[in-house]
């Protein structure tokens, strides 16, 4: 291919006006915030019909003009993830991920695609979650007819270079064997692996499954996920919407026969009421998880505010109050209700603590729990709550980007087209009661599971009038042992 | 909130200009010193409000350590109106409080544990009193009127030169942002200060004692500047965090936290001539420092030979060669960039013969610095593990040879010219990413140098480029940090690096 490389001349305009500030009469403020009067801002939610089509190949694509940068970015959804890869190949979406990436396409040896995607700035990544298998591109606008090319051809042509595939197997081998070295990423492991026992979503990538992969079998899956009707695409940029269509559906390939992708139930069922991971440090992390349910739910938004209360909102939380701001044990703590589609999720608190201070920790968060379960919010939290939860919308679709990569997200989870158009109002619609009576349902403390990283036999000696490891049954294993748990 | 590397330096100032761009930057200052940057942009419906102090670690020494950091967290904590329901009443029981602090600063001097029985009956009457302040606290106030009007990105970081207070509100309540930071510039409190001091403790261990790669960071840092306090880790040593006291951060928030040390910028729609109008209404009037911002006259001296720092640790191992360059502006740094292109991405030269070719690690690549004072050029490597560092380190040393006498190519020219622009168009993309590269300009000279960047990076010609490898990545005046697996046949401990 020939590449049409030109340096732009830089010219930047810039206006600069310095204002002249004269003495002039200081109104009164007034003496609290509170006094403020502000104009009223008319904003609505922007829907995403409007950017919406269904191109010839039966790819659903969110497009949108926006001139203010010269700049092209687009996002696509590929209905994939890690849950469905095989056993014996745990790794093999993230491999593939990498691999579309870096092992060659079949105009471009990998090398020389390297050489050309950096040479005109160009940036392309695509990553493999559970269930949503992600490209990203952003360029140069200038660059569109070459990136666009490019991109058609790192979507639908991978070679998987054997070269390439082993270096990467390597560098793989490599993050496998300090995956465990921070305790964050050894909390989360543990606990998807005691909330999940045997499922899919607990499986790990081990030295042996990243070894039997091969070419082929990226080969294969490549081919039964890369077809137009399984992708959600979304551009925005400088560009016309007509030429970006037209370029796009010549460039990507043609309607296919596609059998829909289906990802293995999931159950939430906890192995254990507490699992203790050894590993000698100054803090114990600590994460307290209950199952939950898998959406779309009923009692979905009762428990997203309820959540909010208690530690999902960050310093003004109860959980923040008081473990944070009033006691000083903990630099974050938070929790947070899972928002899955695919199955059932959890809801879990985390924090970190100073050994020492461990089960005093520990028995202030039950102890919020427990409060927010018997005697529900008040009537100033749940406004304050909810106000928090809708008025981040605006800053949600900020930008035609925003706009277009938020619906198509919005469409790859099965969402009504209207979602964000209504989500404001089912908030609104919450009461105390509905608050009152999640937290029953869903917060038993006496269901909690507990992981817990540190020093173990620290742990175990610390002790506070309402919680202590040592009269708990737990199992305790080493960090290294977390592969082999079930 | 957040602590700022100095690594995160480069990514805001990596830019050049792309065609036809249009930023209406407009600039005053207040009669009272503060600087104000407005650039409006009537296609959104929300404005990012940035209020920066020019204060950071630099400006910190022994016994006074992340002192920057933790009043960014106490600026939290209110206001003689904010987040108190009689600050009156708080006043005789802060008092009290100091005097049972100041009594166990004395035993802390006698190094005593923390466990020791007496320091844990003052701490005991600390939070006993603390318990009795409460009555007339009103619990993050602050945080609560931002989120409650429509505040997003709200939060605060300090880096070692500059401690900023950020949100983006809906456009029509700006107000809120002057009104908050004008009376958090004029009368803060320093409220809740010992629990607050236990929550900084609490975030050190977490960042650096728990996690192997900072804790290694923090040393070499601290080994590569003997002398100039950007040594001194943002967040403050251990020791220096457990004995502050609030009289310690007055003297430090009277210094440093005045309109004469503090730049606003805000980026989103609003009108610039009524921002500037308001913007004088709230703050004109906050006095500047009494005494003039003494600024740091401490340089770096002259490297004296190779200094090689190592530790074993359970992390992914990896090589670190440090450099030391000119402070901002310096002609040298932007040959200096054109050099971390050369060596940095996927096609850079390091990438290309150390994973690549000789399969010995998973990545590599190099970061140029700027610094009001003594920059840093950086050359990293993350080893396989059964890797042998010398191999790595040989290498680096024959890339930088030849970089310091073959100029780069045109091919490599062209490539770090786009990376460049499109780095700095994809820094426009948002309000914020905007406020804060025109805020480390200023910071640095002047907000104007964004804009003539990418002039001189066009200017360079390949030939002028091995002059300043060989002048400033000179290998005879390195700092080399190696972080290794443990051995064998060490018990992993915390805390306990090995140093050569």
């Amino acid at each position: 291919m020939k590449l049409s490389l030109k340096c732009s001349a830089f010219l930047f305009l810039i206006q600069i006006t310095v204002f002249s500030i004269s003495a002039q009469k200081v109104p009164k403020l007034p003496s609290h915030p509170s006094g403020l009067k502000y104009d009223s801002l008319k904003w609505s939610v922007p829907t995403g019909e409007p950017y919406r089509l269904e191109m010839k190949n039966g790819m659903i694509a969110y497009i949108a003009e926006d001139s203010l940068l010269p700049l092209v970015q687009i996002t696509g959804y590929i209905r994939h993830g890690s849950l469905s890869d095989p056993a014996g190949k745990e790794g093999l979406s993230s491999l593939l991920a990498t691999l579309m990436r870096s092992g060659g396409t079949k105009k471009f040896p990998a090398d020389t695609l390297d050489e050309l995607v950096d040479l005109m700035a160009m940036k392309f990544s695509f990553s493999s979650g559970e269930t949503q298998f992600k490209f990203n591109a952003s360029f140069l606008s200038e660059y569109t007819n070459e990136a666009l090319d490019l991109l058609q051809q790192l979507l639908f042509h991978p070679v998987f270079e054997e070269r390439k595939l082993e270096k990467e197997k390597k560098i793989y081998l490599e993050a496998i064997r300090h995956r465990f070295d921070n305790p964050g990423p050894t909390l989360i492991a543990a606990y998807q692996k005691i909330m999940y026992p045997g499922e899919e979503s607990s499986r790990l990538a081990s030295q042996n499954s990243v070894k039997s992969i091969t070419r082929d079998d990226l080969l294969k899956l490549h081919k039964n996920i890369l077809k137009p009707e399984n992708i959600i695409f979304s551009a925005s940029g400088s560009f016309k919407k007509d030429s970006i269509i037209s370029q796009i559906e010549a460039a990507f390939p043609k309607k296919s026969v596609l059998s829909a992708t289906t990802f293995p139930p999931v159950d939430v069922k906890p192995a254990v009421k507490c699992l203790l991971v050894n590993k000698p440090m100054s803090q114990a992390y600590v994460r307290i998880g209950l199952p939950l349910f898998k959406r779309p739910h009923p009692d979905y938004y009762a428990m997203s505010v309820l959540n909010m209360i208690l530690g999902g909102g960050g310093f003004t939380s109860r959980l923040g109050t008081k473990i944070r701001s009033d006691a000083g044990l903990t630099y974050s703590i938070y929790s947070h209700a899972e928002s899955n589609y695919n199955y059932s999720g959890t809801f879990f608190i985390d924090f970190y603590t100073k050994n020492s201070s461990f089960a005093q920790a520990v028995a202030l968060t039950i102890d919020e729990v427990r409060k927010i379960a018997e005697t529900g919010v008040t009537e100033e939290e749940l406004m304050h709550a909810k106000s928090s939860l809708i008025n981040e919308l605006p800053s949600m679709f900020r930008s035609p980007y925003d706009i277009v990569s938020t619906y198509a997200w919005n469409e790859y989870y099965g969402r009504q087209a209207d979602h964000y158009k209504v989500y404001a109002d089912k908030l609104k619609a919450i009461t105390r009661d509905e608050i009152k009576d999640a937290a029953k349902k869903y917060l038993k403390t006496e269901n909690f599971t507990f992981i817990v990283v540190g020093d173990t036999d620290a742990l175990m000696k610390v002790k506070d009038d309402k919680f202590t490891l040592s009269t708990m049954e737990c199992k305790t294993i080493p960090a290294d042992s977390i592969p082999a748990l079930p | 909130m957040r602590i700022l590397s100095p690594l995160m330096f480069l990514i805001l100032i990596s830019g050049a200009s792309a065609s036809d761009l249009h930023i209406p930057v407009q600039y005053d200052t207040l009669k009272n010193g503060l600087r104000v940057i407005v650039v409006p942009d009537t296609n959104v419906a929300v404005v990012s409000c940035r209020l920066y102090y020019f204060v950071g670690s630099m400006y910190e020494g022994p016994g006074t350590t992340g002192l920057s950091h933790m009043y960014e967290h106490m600026m939290f904590k209110g206001t003689k109106r904010l987040g108190t329901r009689s600050y009156q009443k708080e006043v005789p029981i802060m008092k009290s409080i100091d005097s049972l602090a100041e009594k166990m600063e004395k035993e802390r001097l006698l190094n005593r544990p923390e466990s020791d029985s007496l320091i844990q009956v003052y701490r005991t009457g600390i939070f006993s009193l603390l318990e009795k302040q409460r009555n007339f606290i009103k619990k993050d106030e602050i945080w609560e009127l931002y989120q409650n009007n429509g505040g997003t990105s709200l939060n605060a970081w300090t880096s070692d030169d500059m401690t900023a207070y950020i949100v983006t509100l809906p456009k029509n309540k700006v107000s809120l942002f002057y009104w908050i930071e004008a009376d958090r510039m004029r009368d803060p409190v320093l409220r809740e200060f010992y629990s607050e001091r236990d929550v900084i403790a609490e975030e050190r261990r977490m960042r650096y004692d728990n996690r192997p790669v900072n804790r290694y960071w923090e040393r070499l840092n601290s080994i590569f500047y003997i002398a100039h306090p950007y040594g001194t880790p943002t967040i403050g040593w251990m020791s220096d965090i457990q004995a502050y006291t609030r009289d310690k951060m007055e003297n430090h928030v009277r210094r440093f936290y005045t309109p004469d040390n503090a730049l606003l910028v805000l980026v989103g729609n609003i009108n610039p001539s009524t921002a500037m109008k308001d913007i004088n209404t709230y703050f004109g009037s906050i006095p500047r420092a009494s005494t003039p911002k003494q600024e740091i006259v401490t340089r770096e001296p002259e490297p004296a030979g190779v200094t090689r720092f190592t530790m074993h640790e359970q992390a992914e191992p990896r090589i670190d060669i440090l450099f030391h360059t000119p402070g901002y502006p310096h002609d040298d740094l932007y040959k200096l960039d054109i050099v971390e292109g050369i060596f940095s991405g996927r096609s850079g030269r390091l990438y290309r013969r150390l994973v690549d070719q000789e399969g010995l690690c998973t990545d590599a690549g190099a970061q140029n610095s700027y610094r009001i004072q003594d920059g840093e050029f950086h050359v990293w490597a993350e080893l396989k593990n059964d890797t042998d560092p010398q191999k790595v380190e040989k290498i680096i040393l024959e890339e930088l040879k030849k970089a310091a006498t073959e100029k780069p190519s045109g091919k490599e020219m062209m490539r770090i010219s786009n990376e460049i622009r499109m780095s700095f168009v994809s820094g426009l993309k948002s309000l914020e990413g905007i406020s804060d590269r025109l805020a480390w300009f200023e910071r640095l000279r002047s907000w104007k140098d964004l804009l003539s960047y990418p002039e001189k990076i066009a200017a360079l010609k390949p030939d002028e480029i091995p002059q300043a490898v060989s002048q400033w990545l000179n290998p005879e005046m390195m700092t080399v940090g190696k972080l290794l697996p443990v051995k064998a046949s060490t018990v992993p401990t915390t805390n306990k690096p090995e140093k050569k």
